[in-house]
């Protein structure tokens, strides 16, 4: 599995798209906040440093899960549209190692794209919103990375086993937003139909950042079962589909 | 350790269809191994249960006397189907990467497998720009990573021009000579895979129906005149007693092949008049690869 993750790191550092991926993390955020100014008179808010802690206006126009699904897709897929990856399981590297490798990627990925963006909404904040930029504002930023991070792991988690099981980038990116905009929605439904409270949504991939606040408490402790149960329901999952099936 | 590979009644099955049938396959160290058929023959199949991308419906696989092919399988190198490479990285990228894949990155062995498939040239030329020729150099050299004591290559001389399919059998003949390399090839270019083979197993519609070695073929395959006659057994005896020789094979009630004599046509014919024998035709033969090759086929269609 080392040796997979060697390979995997390589690759993803020397393809040109990460670079892409890493600008289109930097545009996004910047449209994301520039959407938050522009729109602001309209909603009566005629101070805009007023937005510059209202980091949940951000978040919640999916600042890190879309650079995500879309870096994912870019650099993941692409081994098992032109087939590279039946030449490491004939190198005797098991379709398990294999997928574990994948995961650890996806989630370094997601490090490098929460970092990234949140860097760029941070000195946005600071420069176009007037944010002040003392301590107190430098140590909140630092453990909302680290909160966010925790919070998309599990987006990571999902859309990598999307990747692996559907083995078509299109599909795989397609799903994963279709998940994103309306998978809360559909686990409602399944909630309300059987009574269940919400014990699906609580714990469901893209309800995680809901638990983050900027300056305000983190729910590590559900961020941190909903990443197990996710590792493991996805990963069972990923590795039962790669193993039933031949490589052609 | 001299058996690589030993399969037993190994079959593969997709939805009744029976693409390997029971193939019972053996090859030993050094062997450069030829595996011809039709399209469809299951060629591809077998080759995909040996490497591991497609597990048998039964039957048993032993690679290096390890009943646990997957422990084994570092030791072997594969090129299956289609050259299978990142298209956005560059041809060095691409073995760089693999070559960490595979657990045999060290220094110089990118630059001394990009000079053993002639890729030194185009080291940093994107795939997406290669010619499939170059793809499948690159794929080949994929394949020698870390130098491996088994070869599989399905169709490996497919895209290369003459120049490209001589210096791939040339690497292959060497590899063979000089590391003991044992490799296992399919190709539709029989007269090419004639020219480095040491043994060949024939396959139709996925069954192993016959295993030679080179000189077992060239046995088969000799130059020899092949005669119709009135009387066989009358036959036989003048090519033992009038043109004394045995090296004769009585192929059927018309047929005898002799195999001595072969450009003495009139001395032959003369023999058989004498000996009270007719002779309605006498035909010069000697069968290439493609002849065995077809006329094997079609004597296992008519059985």
């Amino acid at each position: 599995m080392l040796n997979a993750m060697r390979a995997s790191f390589y690759k993803m550092f020397r393809d040109k798209a990460f670079g892409i991926c890493l600008a289109g993390t930097v545009a996004w955020a910047l449209v994301v906040i520039m959407a938050q100014v522009l729109t602001s008179h309209a909603r009566g808010i005629e101070d805009v440093s007023q937005l510059a802690n209202r980091w949940y206006g951000f978040i919640g126009l999916h600042v890190i899960e879309v650079p995500l699904i879309v870096s994912a897709v870019l650099l993941f897929s692409g081994e098992f549209q032109d087939k590279s990856w039946k030449l490491l399981i004939a190198k005797g590297i098991s379709k398990t190692s294999y997928f574990f490798s994948k995961l650890v990627s996806m989630l370094c990925l997601t490090v490098i794209i929460s970092f990234i963006s949140i860097l760029t909404l941070a000195i946005c904040n600071v420069a176009l919103l007037h944010a002040t930029m003392d301590a107190a504002y430098v140590g909140n930023v630092i453990r909302f990375f680290f909160a966010e991070t925790a919070a998309h792991f599990s987006i990571a988690v999902l859309v990598i086993t999307l990747i692996c099981i559907i083995k078509r980038g299109d599909i795989a990116s397609i799903l994963s937003l279709f998940l994103m905009v309306f998978g809360y929605v559909m686990l409602s439904g399944v909630e309300k139909a059987f009574s269940l409270g919400e014990v699906i949504t609580d714990f469901w991939a893209f309800s995680q950042t809901a638990f983050v606040e900027f300056n305000g408490p983190v729910a590590w402790g559900r961020i941190g079962i909903s990443l197990l149960g996710h590792l493991v329901i996805c990963s069972l999952l990923a590795i039962t589909v790669l193993s039933r099936k031949d490589i052609d | 350790m001299s058996n690589i590979v030993k399969t037993k009644a190994l079959t593969k099955k997709y939805h009744g269809f029976a693409a390997v049938d029971g193939v019972n396959m053996s090859i030993e160290k050094g062997d450069i191994y030829a595996l011809i058929g039709e399209n469809g023959a299951g060629k591809s199949t077998l080759m995909k249960m040996l490497s591991g991308l497609a597990a048998p419906t039964s039957g048993e696989v032993v690679l290096f006397e390890n009943k646990h092919p997957e422990v084994a399988r570092f030791r072997m190198g594969c090129l299956i189907d289609s050259p299978a490479l990142d298209s956005r990285l560059t041809v060095r990228d691409n073995l760089e990467m693999f070559s960490r894949a595979f657990g045999c990155h060290k220094e110089g062995e990118v630059d001394r497998i990009l000079k053993l498939v002639g890729m030194d040239g185009n080291a940093n030329k994107v795939i997406k720009k290669t010619s499939l020729g170059m793809k499948q150099r690159l794929a080949i050299g994929i394949a020698l990573l870390g130098s491996p004591d088994f070869l599989i290559l399905d169709e490996p001389m497919n895209g290369l021009d003459p120049m490209g399919i001589q210096e791939i059998r040339q690497l292959l003949k060497k590899l063979n000579a000089e590391n003991q390399t044992t490799i296992l090839i399919s190709s539709h270019l029989l007269d090419e895979v004639s020219k480095v083979a040491t043994r060949y197993g024939f396959m139709k519609a996925g069954h192993l129906i016959s295993e030679l070695s080179n000189e077992e073929l060239e046995e088969k395959s000799k130059t020899c005149l092949r005669l119709k006659v009135s009387d066989t057994a009358k036959a036989a005896m003048v090519c033992e007693k009038d043109l004394g020789t045995n090296n004769y094979e009585v192929m059927d009630a018309e047929y005898v092949r002799l195999f001595d004599y072969v450009d003495e046509s009139a001395k032959v014919v003369t023999a058989m008049v004498r000996g009270g024998v007719e002779v309605g035709e006498m035909v010069r033969m000697g069968e290439s690869l493609e002849e065995f090759f077809n006329n094997l086929m079609t004597a296992r269609e008519e059985q």
